[in-house]
């Protein structure tokens, strides 16, 4: 068993979701006004970013809650007379299986005890505002007569953190920049924290019917899992970006034999294998390839031509070398990584040596 | 046996050689919550008067001393009728005849699990499910026995100008034997009461 390339999809509404489903039965008319005023100030107090959604018991259609304030009132009447009956709304509610449900009403929920013990349960919070939506059972956590403050504090759990992660896991590519590649023990993961947008795409390398996960930290200290459904990755074409000069051409030339080079910014000779000339006047010293620098990244891939040679530089902190080999660089230095199949691990296998060859393309790599 | 499914989604069978077509089970309370999840049908207070006279049972983890329980009872004829119009065009309570003809021809048809599994995949999840379960307690051989024709409760009927009940349930839900096929239907002493072993199944006509 090798390791497989793959790329998934992470959907997290940024700020977390809610959805809220409210009682317009006879149980429930009553307690109207409270309930309208009590989801009112929920709302109110509910930052933009959380995905809310909002249901009547009884019914399946979603209706806008940003609306809710100017046509409460017609939406009570529209809903006015609907049994105390939660099939309707649990089948939309199904497919949004990772979002909070609140459930604002008075009197029994008649078919509440068909969903006991289920994940659709343990996600809600019962809201009464007169008598108890569940009687004398517990089938989910219930309060009674919350202020919108109270309420408030007990939903909105936002995500924190998100980590993910599994079996010979190696991300090569994610498209929210706010991830951080992070090495725990011997595993590898990609872990995102406090960011406004917790949703990514990404690449990545895992042990074929390996696990990968993705797990939510919520701001309370819960964990919540979080679907990854991994697709085999399609080979990616490499885009170059551009071409060295002709003196940069000759000094890559030089070190493919390894042989000193004569320096175009202080005009001495220098090792092969010197990538940055630190005789000049620039505290950070200058690059020998000015081309490279030019282009923000972790690595440069340089592909020799009949004429040219063409460049690539790749803002991933992980290259993949060949297959079962990356480079992920760490800090001022590339570490080379060797998959270890039996363990579906990535074991250390030593510095990344300037002008590394890539398999299969032709390519060399070196650090930036 | 030909079975298809109502707008809830509970399955109907057609009666050979006819174009009537029957509940293939009596209503149950999840199939009738369907209707009363329906702005303005009948309302929280009424149904918990319902369930006051025969508790309700999930359908998810009902065993066999809840079988009763699955069903709704306690349902008044008219009450029932309101529930079949809403079904749809030509849906009514059947006669005595209608039932008595149902129950032939359930109780003597054996082979009908595969038509029944092709019609239940486009049936609605919880009648996949209670139908499940119905099969899991009682293993039934003739279709009757699934139907609850037989083990279930007494049923409205149309008796003539007067509502009547069929059906042969448990001596623990109903101790006076009903036997379909030789004895009238039963008549209730009071009409308007609500009663624990009284439920109905709709038919379809035309």
């Amino acid at each position: 068993m090798n390791v497989g390339a793959y790329s998934a999809t992470l959907s997290l509404a940024s700020g977390g979701s809610l959805a809220l489903v409210l009682d317009a039965s006879e149980s429930a008319e009553a307690a109207q006004a409270a309930i309208s005023t009590l989801v009112t100030g929920l709302l109110t107090a509910l930052p933009a970013r959380v995905a809310c959604s909002l249901y009547f018991l009884g019914g399946a259609a979603p209706y806008s809650p940003g609306d809710f304030p100017l046509k409460a009132a017609g939406w009570f009447r529209e809903n006015r007379g609907r049994g105390s009956i939660l099939a309707p709304v649990a089948a939309a509610l199904d497919t949004q299986p990772d979002t909070p449900i609140v459930i604002i009403g008075a009197g029994p929920i008649f078919d509440l005890e068909d969903w006991a013990d289920t994940p659709l349960l343990a996600r809600t919070t019962l809201v009464a505002m007169g008598a108890s939506l569940q009687g004398e059972a517990m089938y989910a956590m219930e309060v009674a007569h919350p202020s919108p403050n109270e309420l408030f504090q007990r939903v909105h759990d936002p995500v924190a953190a998100v980590r993910i992660g599994g079996d010979g896991f190696m991300p090569l590519g994610w498209g929210n920049a706010g991830y951080r590649l992070a090495r725990l023990a011997d595993a590898f993961l990609l872990t995102g924290e406090r960011l406004e947008e917790f949703g990514t795409t990404l690449r990545f390398l895992a042990a074929p019917g390996g696990t990968v996960r993705a797990a939510a930290t919520l701001v309370s200290g819960q964990t919540r899992a979080i679907a990854l459904e991994p697709e085999p990755a399609p080979t990616e074409r490499l885009a170059w970006q551009g071409s060295l000069t002709g003196a940069e051409r000759a000094i890559f030339q030089a070190a493919l034999r390894h042989e000193d080079f004569s320096c175009p910014s202080c005009g001495g000779r220098h090792r092969w294998d010197v990538l940055t000339c630190t005789e000049g006047t620039a505290l950070l010293g200058t690059p020998v390839y000015p081309s490279l620098r030019a282009q923000p990244g972790q690595f440069a891939l340089l592909q020799p031509g009949q004429d040219a040679v063409r460049f690539r530089v790749t803002a991933s902190d992980v290259l993949p070398l060949e297959p079962g080999r990356v480079v992920v660089r760490e800090g001022q230095r590339g570490t080379v990584y060797a998959y270890q199949p039996a363990a579906a691990r990535w074991a250390a296998a030593g510095p990344l040596q300037p002008y590394h060859p890539v398999e299969g393309g032709g390519c060399y790599v070196v650090l930036l | 046996m030909l079975f298809s499914c109502d707008r809830t989604g509970f399955p109907l069978v057609q009666i050979p050689g006819t174009a009537l077509r029957l509940h293939l089970l009596p209503v149950s309370k999840v199939q009738f919550e369907r209707y009363l999840a329906e702005p303005g049908a009948v309302g929280d207070d009424w149904y918990s008067a319902v369930l006051a006279v025969n508790p309700r049972a999930s359908y998810r983890a009902a065993g066999d001393a809840d079988r009763e329980r699955l069903l709704l009872t306690g349902i008044l004829p008219d009450e029932a009728v309101h529930f079949a119009r809403w079904l749809g065009p030509g849906f009514d309570l059947p006669t005595a005849d209608e039932w008595r003809r149902g129950y032939c021809a359930l109780s003597s048809c054996y082979t009908w699990q595969a038509e029944l599994d092709r019609a239940l995949a486009q049936a609605a999840p919880a009648a996949r499910e209670l139908v499940g379960t119905l099969r899991r307690l009682l293993n039934p051989a003739p279709l009757h026995q699934l139907a609850l024709m037989e083990g279930g409760v007494l049923e409205w009927v149309r008796d003539g100008a007067r509502w009547a009940g069929y059906g042969k349930p448990r001596p623990a839900c109903y101790e006076v034997i009903c036997e379909p096929l030789s004895c009238p239907p039963v008549t209730p002493m009071r009409a308007a009461e609500r009663l624990p072993f009284f439920g109905f199944r709709a038919v379809k006509r035309g």
